[in-house]
């Protein structure tokens, strides 16, 4: 298992900031909601009956963050948490105008693009982190949703990331092009794939830039690192994932990178949940599990199964998630717990593949 | 005398039957009233006008002919009267129990081993009938227990209980008897000697869910109290339990399940799925996915390897995980052009209780086609998203100029300037023409403009482009130019933009009997998994505004939730306009289809479909070629067998029939094949593999000739999962309000027979009254003549004028 040098826990601590909001302890846990089983505990489950174990935990995860929107049709006041929580609804297939949740995707839309600034297309009331999240779940509505204002402010979004793209192919907090880090590259570079995907133009020299500066933070064992080579869990998730949505599935680090993150797969759920070693659960499995889900084989074959059965046992009655002990999310952790669940949702709509942006 | 009266007076057999019931009727009683002592006196007085008229006529004389003209007066009478037989018919009905015998293949499978305790061996010998004391089992009769199949268990127990399950049930209800494998039989026992008839297990696959369906519909509108089954569980195709739940729950018939097999785990590993894309094109990485079960073998690694035929084409190495079903992707670059069959192979472990099932196999037919294709979308919608994408991947696809499908969106292209708009389209003919196949998404008049849409209708019409059109609540097809509305092999009203389902009853989707058929709509070679893969497919929020299916279109996939008044309506169907083949899917998110496989079904789809309307291009050379479906082929199990032959310079085989030989142990025959409608050069044939072993199907001979081998197994399906299914049993039965029913239960015929008896339904006495006239019939009119010719001659042989 990796170690987690304080440094790096510190260099990471800005992506806590991504909730950049009051810390207030996080409600009091409730026991975790005990999961019925599959029908005969020793038949191995089917397929299907994962999907559905997963899809009733997201249902309910949907309907906790569903009660927790506001009338203005935001959640918080950091677009990091609206544009995750309008992925998770949107990761179960839920689209505008359509089905159980209209109303929610429309005003969460109109919420993100208020307070999109019409000049210079930043969706953010503080940093880069925001408006990386923001700008995906805008690209994956996109196309769904025919409002000529979500268009043009997706593109003006779009525009201005590839603006503030460091000289050395990265980004930082500031939407401004003077410095970088990984976990604000990884963000960016995400919302670019989506929006390229729904075929909106992207510079190739903007990917051809980032994909230099995500290899240099690689270490040669197979980490990466928050401003460098590095070996953090996080870091290093962020870091193989990026590389695949930018199309670069043959980089000879991946492989050495898919050992790295297999040293935080603990031998149960138990275990996977209060002790797995990383200091930002969510964020960490997040980006963990779609780097598996792009990597395939025995990586991923022995790592669903383990991180899906955790978030299982470990949901609460009211649908939401916690944060695990000790963590350091739990910190920052949104006292409405949007954050952690809509994560927690969105790793589990894996098993969906209905959001494009992922698609493999 | 009665029954020769009423069956010459041509009345109902019901009357004949029951003559003992049969009672005479009036329609107008008050003619007789009236009539009768009226003709009584008019009788008096014809006779005393006679009397006086015909003064020299003998008395016996005068009485006939009184007589002959009273009886023609009375009978006038009765006739008006409308006699009529009348009878009420009283039929008993009794509730139905329906009992279902398993006769798949896998309840040939052995019905143990039971565990070591001994316990479940000695109360199932108990079930069975035997006389066993609390002490050990003779190992004698363990062992025959052990060896006995689960069919032969599951008629040893039934025979067991004629006494305390079947004679109650036989007194309160019909009991029909049913055996299901793919089809579902019936069959008769005397009840007066219950002994259920040797069980015969070659059913290659189990319906269990269409084989309740079925005794439910054969009920015919009569209460069913319950339907039992005899099962181990396992449904291999057909309706889903889920349907077959329902359809019992809306008649309140609860099932009641009777697990037949043991209840100990067996250490297997097994094969359950695998798909390939169907169709890839040389130089395409082809990805098949496999899906592993095993029980008893945690922690252990096992290698999945891809062959054609001897040739490994990948290995994976997973870590076996009993928990769940394990997900293997293999891969590989199509090298080899033709139809191939892959084989996924485990090595089996030396204790595994079922060795069979650690292999199977799938078609994936390599071709050498490059299909252009130019794909026009409104939004970048998600279907959009991922179709580009896996086009993009498909190297069997490419655009007019370049070697990846040329795309246009309207979203980027309305912001180009205008020269550079105008560039982005074919403008002439010729230029369409150069594509195989057109796709259109949800675009809008302002780039697909009418002049355009009569370019493409002429380009369809008159060069054969194919037509592929995926529906859009935008503008797709509804605010489109009649030339493009003409095409459609669907018949929509414009005035709306489609239908939107209400959220709590989204529509679903339906396989049409064409569809279950056509090569677009394979996602299975097999048609009962196929059948399965798309009933399972999420339901969807709109559709296109349908009418009705255009002329001669074929329908492939219905609406089910919407109909009108020419049935239900289409949501996939495709036509021929003239010389091209154009396709409609009426919905916009066939993104759902992607739950859990991702492009697996998705693409399989979209790939078929780009490919089935493709213009054919005749041009280039191709080869014959022989194939199989589905593949793997059972004994005695339909299969078509295709071949695409073509003549020496490459162009398609055109003839009446064309015929094939089949070879293999013992056989040799030779099958006529019919021309293929869809395809110029293909025909097709339905044969069965009379046998398992290696067959040969031989087209031809030299460069226009073709064949295949294919090796003939027994069911794979039914091998797939050796175990006992109690927890699908346990989903049937709970959903319907039934329960499952061990044998090894002490009360097991009584908790049957009391489950059954809940449901209150009574024998219920029908009352039909039946009537049918008796005067309307040739004896009559016969009787009348006669007596009126009686008269007449009388009166000529007296000499009275």
């Amino acid at each position: 298992m990796m170690r987690i040098g304080k440094r790096r826990v510190w260099l990471l601590l800005p992506f806590a900031a991504l909730c950049a909001f009051v810390a207030l302890p996080g409600a009091p846990a409730q026991p975790p909601a005990k999961f019925a089983g599959p029908l005969d505990a020793a038949a191995p489950q089917t397929e299907l009956q994962v999907v559905e174990r997963v899809n009733a935990a997201i249902d309910r995860g949907l309907e906790y963050i569903h009660s927790k929107q506001r009338k203005d049709g935001g959640w918080h006041n950091n677009n990091a948490i609206n544009g995750l929580a309008t992925l998770a609804f949107l990761g179960r297939g839920h689209v505008p105008g359509r089905g159980k949740y209209p109303d929610v995707l429309e005003k969460s839309k109109q919420f993100m693009l208020a307070s999109a600034n019409p000049q210079t297309g930043f969706v953010s009331f503080s940093t880069m982190y925001e408006h990386g999240l923001a700008t995906l779940a805008l690209a994956e509505l996109y196309g769904m949703d025919p409002d000529p204002d979500l268009e043009d402010k997706l593109r003006k979004a779009v525009a201005l990331i590839e603006k503030t793209q460091s000289p050395a192919g990265g980004w930082r907090y500031s939407p401004t092009p003077d410095n970088q880090d990984l976990s604000v590259t990884v963000m960016q570079i995400v919302a670019l794939r989506a929006a390229s995907n729904a075929e909106i133009p992207v510079s190739p020299k903007v990917i051809e830039k980032a994909v230099a500066y995500v290899r240099r933070c690689g270490a040669p064992t197979g980490g990466y690192g928050y401003e460098g080579p590095g070996a953090g869990p996080q870091t290093t998730a962020a870091g193989v994932l990026s590389l695949q949505l930018l199309g670069q599935f043959n980089d000879p680090n991946i492989p050495k990178s898919m050992d790295v993150l297999r040293g935080y797969l603990k031998k149960d759920a138990k275990e996977q949940w209060e002790s797995s070693g990383v200091q930002y659960f969510y964020y960490f499995h997040y980006y963990a599990m779609q780097a598996h889900y792009q990597f395939g084989g025995k990586h991923w074959n022995e790592w669903h199964p383990r991180v899906r059965d955790t978030l299982l046992e470990r949901q609460n009655k009211d649908g939401s998630w916690d944060v695990p002990p000790g963590t350091a999310e739990g910190a920052s952790i949104d006292p409405n717990k949007v954050y952690t669940t809509g994560m927690a949702c969105l790793v589990l709509d894996i098993y969906l593949h209905f959001l494009p942006a992922y698609q493999r | 005398m009665l029954s020769w009266f009423l069956r010459n007076a041509g009345i109902d057999s019901a009357f004949v039957e029951r003559q003992g019931q049969v009672a005479l009727a009036f329609d107008e009683p008050r003619f007789l009233w009236f009539g009768l002592p009226a003709v009584a006196l008019l009788g008096v007085f014809i006779f005393l006008r006679q009397r006086r008229n015909l003064r020299s006529a003998p008395l016996a004389l005068v009485s006939a002919l009184t007589l002959c003209r009273v009886v023609v007066l009375a009978l006038l009478v009765v006739v008006l009267a409308g006699p009529r037989a009348r009878l009420d018919v009283v039929e008993e009905k009794k509730p139905i129990v329906a009992v279902l015998f398993d006769a798949s293949q896998s309840m040939g499978l052995e019905a143990g081993p039971f565990p070591e305790d001994g316990e479940e061996v000695r109360k199932l010998a108990r079930a069975a009938g035997y006389q066993v004391g609390s002490g050990g089992l003779p190992p004698e009769l363990r062992k025959e227990f052990n060896a006995k199949t689960r069919a032969k268990l599951a008629q040893a127990v039934a025979n067991a209980h004629k006494a305390d399950l079947f004679e109650p049930l036989l007194k309160k209800y019909e009991v029909r008897f049913y055996t299901f494998a793919r089809e579902t039989q019936a069959f008769g026992i005397d009840p007066a000697n219950f002994q259920l008839p040797e069980p015969v297990t070659e059913g290659p696959v189990t319906h269990l869910g269409d084989s309740v369906v079925q005794v439910i519909a054969l009920a015919e509108g009569r209460p069913v109290a319950g339907v039992v089954v005899f099962s181990d569980g396992e449904s291999t195709g057909g309706a889903t339990l889920d349907e077959a739940a329902r359809e019992c729950q809306q008649r309140g018939a609860p099932v009641l399940a009777v697990p037949v097999g043991t209840t100990k785990n067996l250490n297997d590993v097994s094969v359950v799925d695998v798909s390939s894309p169907g169709q890839v094109t040389l130089g395409d990485t082809a990805k098949v996915s496999v899906l592993i079960e095993s029980r008893g073998y945690d922690g252990k690694p096992v290698k999945v390897e891809l062959f054609d035929g001897k040739k490994l084409l990948d290995t994976k190495e997973i870590v076996l995980r009993g928990s769940e079903q394990q997900g293997v992707e293999m891969s590989f670059v199509a090298a080899d052009p033709g139809p191939r069959i892959l084989a996924v192979n485990v090595k089996p472990f030396e204790d595994e209780a079922q060795k069979d099932n650690n292999r199977d196999l799938t078609l994936l037919r390599v071709s050498e086609e490059k299909i252009k294709v130019l794909y026009i979308e409104g939004p970048p919608r998600w279907d959009f998203r991922f179709l580009k994408n896996a086009m993009r991947r498909d190297q069997g696809l490419a655009g007019r100029l370049g070697d990846k499908v040329d795309v246009v969106l309207e979203n980027e292209w309305r912001r180009l300037p205008d020269a550079q708009r105008a560039k982005m389209l074919p403008r002439t003919l010729d230029e369409l023409a150069a594509y195989h196949t057109v796709i259109l998404g949800d675009v809008s008049p302002k780039l697909l403009t009418p002049e355009f849409a009569a370019l493409l209708a002429r380009a369809v019409r008159e060069k054969g482009v194919g037509l592929l059109i995926e529906a859009g609540p935008l503008a797709m097809p509804h605010r489109h130019a009649k030339a493009l509305l003409d095409l459609l092999p669907v018949q929509i009203d414009p005035s709306a933009p489609g239908a939107f389902a209400p959220t709590a009853k989204p529509f679903r989707l339906e396989l049409t009997p064409d569809g279950a058929l056509n090569e677009v709509m394979r996602l299975y070679d097999d048609p009962g998994r196929n059948q399965s893969a798309w009933s399972q497919m999420l339901p969807y929020q709109w559709c296109i505004n349908a009418v009705r299916p255009a002329a001669a279109a074929t329908v492939l996939m219905w609406n089910p939730n919407l109909r009108n008044s020419y049935g239900r309506l289409p949501l996939i169907a495709h036509h021929t306009a003239e010389k091209g083949r154009v396709m409609l899917v009426g919905t916009d998110s066939t993104w759902l289809w992607r739950q859990n496989v991702a492009d697996r079904f998705f693409y399989k789809f979209w790939g078929q479909a780009v490919r089935f309307v493709a213009r054919p291009d005749e041009a280039r050379k191709k080869k014959s070629t022989v194939e199989i479906s589905p593949v793997p082929p059972r004994p005695k199990e339909p299969v078509t067998l295709t071949v695409n032959a073509f003549t020496e310079s490459g162009t398609p085989v055109r003839q009446e029939t064309l015929e094939v030989e089949v070879t293999g142990p013992g056989l040799r025959r030779t099958v006529s094949l019919a021309p293929d409608a869809d395809a110029r050069g293909r025909y097709n044939g339905a044969f069965e593999f009379p046998a398992p072993g290696d067959y040969r199907i031989a087209y031809g001979s030299g460069v226009t000739g073709a064949e295949a081998s294919v090796t003939v197994k027994r069911s794979a399906e039914e091998l797939r999962y050796p175990n006992v299914n109690r927890a699908k049993l346990r989903l049937l039965a709970g959903a319907t309000g039934g329960r499952v029913v061990e044998m090894t239960d002490a009360d097991f015929a009584k908790e049957i027979v009391d489950r059954i008896e809940q449901s209150h339904l009574q024998t219920k006495t029908d009352r039909t009254p039946l009537s049918a006239p008796v005067w309307d019939n040739w004896m009559v009119l016969t009787l009348l003549v006669v007596v009126y010719s009686l008269d007449i001659g009388l009166r000529r042989l007296a000499g009275l004028s």
